[in-house]
């Protein structure tokens, strides 16, 4: 089982909450999907427009909360957002994102770890967003984060464990657990993160953009457990030449009687 | 008085606390987090909290996000 802080998991599968057609559509897909930690984000309200409700859903769904800092730009205004995400949620959990740049979203390092000191000082359980940097990922857990939340690839951009090689040495140094998170768009993708010996990996997109995200969330919920049991099983070693499956006997090059 | 509101102006008789503005707004308050001139005021102190002239407010709300 997977323990986070004072919090255990049956699911390695997290996921987010954004991009779905209606709350009820990710209520349904969050259920299928077995999840147990899913994402929220904190927004300044417009006072002429509802926002949609997906608080209850999730309330009565039973998940944790993980409320982020999206859309701070510096460590200062993720402090600040995380400490509102305490309010507004009661969770002292974050998952701490700081990407100031709006194309590709890429966390900022030097913020991040100056926030991520902040927060823990202040209580929180930190999970930090960052690039797939094993060094870092080193920094951060000397700072006290509880999690690290390495990258596949940019948010919501489908493509994958393209950081696979940096991914590995993180998972090998790593303390504390290791989340992949962003960039995984297809359940191979998680499967293969489990492989690696991620102990989890959070998907959103994937899920939410999906024609029918309640399929899409149980095929990710099983790609991640196959990785897992895989991981856990085992993986043969991998050569240029073959190895034969088969005992080689001398009767094929025997001539047909 | 005058506060802003999420960088809108909204008029309130005098001595209207952050909860006599918030019934004013008429906001769903679950998952609600406010700050008064960038300080968080906490759900708690909401009934209590006098509002002055010119404060700033913000209110923000958990929505969906990755």
């Amino acid at each position: 089982m997977l323990k986070i802080a004072d919090k255990t998991f049956h699911s390695r599968l997290f996921s987010g909450t954004g991009k779905f057609a209606d709350p009820s559509l990710m209520t349904e897909a969050i259920l299928a999907s077995g999840t147990e930690l899913v994402t929220m984000a904190m927004k300044r309200v417009d006072l002429n427009r509802a926002d949609d409700d997906i608080l209850r859903p999730l309330i009565n769904a039973g998940v944790n909360l993980l409320p982020n800092t999206s859309g701070a730009g510096t460590a200062e205004e993720a402090v600040f957002a995380a400490k509102l995400a305490r309010e507004a949620l009661g969770t002292h959990w974050i998952k701490l994102e700081i990407h100031p740049d709006p194309k590709y979203l890429l966390p900022d390092p030097i913020e991040t770890l100056k926030a991520a000191e902040a927060l823990v000082k202040d209580g929180f359980v930190v999970l930090p967003y960052i690039h797939a940097d094993p060094v870092l990922c080193k920094r951060l857990e000397q700072v006290g984060c509880q999690a690290v939340m390495p990258l596949g690839a940019p948010i919501g951009s489908n493509k994958g464990l393209k950081t696979r090689d940096f991914l590995e040495i993180i998972i090998e140094q790593a303390n504390v657990p290791v989340i992949v998170d962003a960039g995984i768009g297809a359940p191979s993708h998680a499967a293969q993160a489990m492989e690696l010996g991620a102990d989890a990996v959070l998907a959103n997109t994937a899920i939410a953009v999906s024609p029918s995200p309640v399929a899409m969330a149980e095929a990710f919920k099983q790609a991640v457990r196959a990785g897992r049991m895989a991981y856990e099983a085992g993986l043969g070693g991998v050569s240029q030449a073959a190895v034969a499956s088969s005992p080689l006997t001398a009767f094929l090059d025997e001539p047909v009687c | 008085m005058k506060v802003e509101v999420n960088g809108e102006p909204v008029e309130l008789s005098a001595q209207a606390t952050l909860m006599q503005l918030l019934d004013v707004l008429q906001q769903d308050l679950s998952g609600v987090a406010i700050a008064v001139n960038q300080t968080i005021v906490p759900q708690h102190d909401w009934d209590d909290y006098l509002l002055q002239d010119r404060d700033n407010i913000a209110i923000f709300r958990a929505i969906a996000g990755g």
